[in-house]
């Protein structure tokens, strides 16, 4: 998938506007755009952020992404120190962006 | 500088965040505000202010399980409140007179709550700094 196909795809703040037309290409699109390399860490937190989207029907803040992680991959990743090195902008918008999810309300 | 006086100032803004009640009084799919006393929680939650949540009257409805929403072509937010922990909000009060008006045990309850006594509500209010009613 192309930078002008993928973009066709999202709102004006680069959200993907229908969330069931996400795909993995999509996300390398959207990174690639960012001059962002997606490593198995950011898969990690894309996974994780999507999962969590399916149980509660919302894109989580920091507080409950670092809960998430730290469910999942233990206190070493759940941390939002690893998170804020992990990626260059806010963790949760940027990886919610990628992960196809709605922006994060109340993130600081 | 002496070593207490290094703690004293986070002490201090511990001492000073205000502990907050939000009480749910409508049943779901009635109107807006349940969604927007979750924001003011998931706001609340961003600021690291302590918040608890008070489902009062109708409100208790908000937590039954099993809704079924798809008929009424409105969002079902029983999965949101389910979120609230992961925003480390997990102190939630029920009335015993309206668990018993609607027939509602805890295993009804999408979440794990504290149930008190109708006369002890106003006591319970009077706990927190601030409440938030809508």
């Amino acid at each position: 998938m192309n930078k002008e196909q993928a973009f066709s795809l999202l709102d004006e703040e680069g959200y993907l506007l229908d969330l069931t037309l996400w795909s993995k290409e999509l996300a390398l699109a959207l990174a690639a755009a960012d001059q962002f390399e997606l490593s198995e860490n950011h898969w990690e937190v894309i996974d994780t952020i999507r999962e969590f989207y399916q149980e509660y029907q919302l894109s989580p803040a920091m507080r409950p992404l670092v809960k998430a992680m730290s469910i999942k991959y233990g206190p070493d990743k759940g941390r939002s120190i690893y998170l804020m090195k992990l990626f260059s902008q806010s963790p949760p918008k940027q990886a919610a962006r990628y992960a196809g999810l709605p922006k994060p309300l109340n993130c600081l | 500088m002496q070593s207490s006086s290094l703690t004293e100032p986070s002490l201090l803004a511990t001492n000073m965040k205000k502990n907050i009640l939000l009480i749910v009084r409508n049943p779901p799919f009635a109107n807006s505000s349940n969604a927007e006393t979750l924001d003011i929680a998931f706001a609340c939650a961003a600021f690291d202010l302590p918040v608890s949540l008070l489902f009062l009257n109708d409100g208790i409805l908000q937590l039954a399980n099993n809704q079924q929403s798809n008929l009424l072509e409105k969002k079902d937010l029983t999965n949101n409140f389910r979120a609230l922990a992961m925003y480390d909000i997990e102190d939630y009060f029920v009335i015993a007179e309206d668990a018993q008006r609607y027939q509602l045990t805890q295993n009804d309850l999408i979440l794990n709550c504290k149930i008190i006594n109708k006369d002890k509500m106003a006591a319970l209010i009077r706990t927190f700094d601030t409440v938030i009613n809508l």
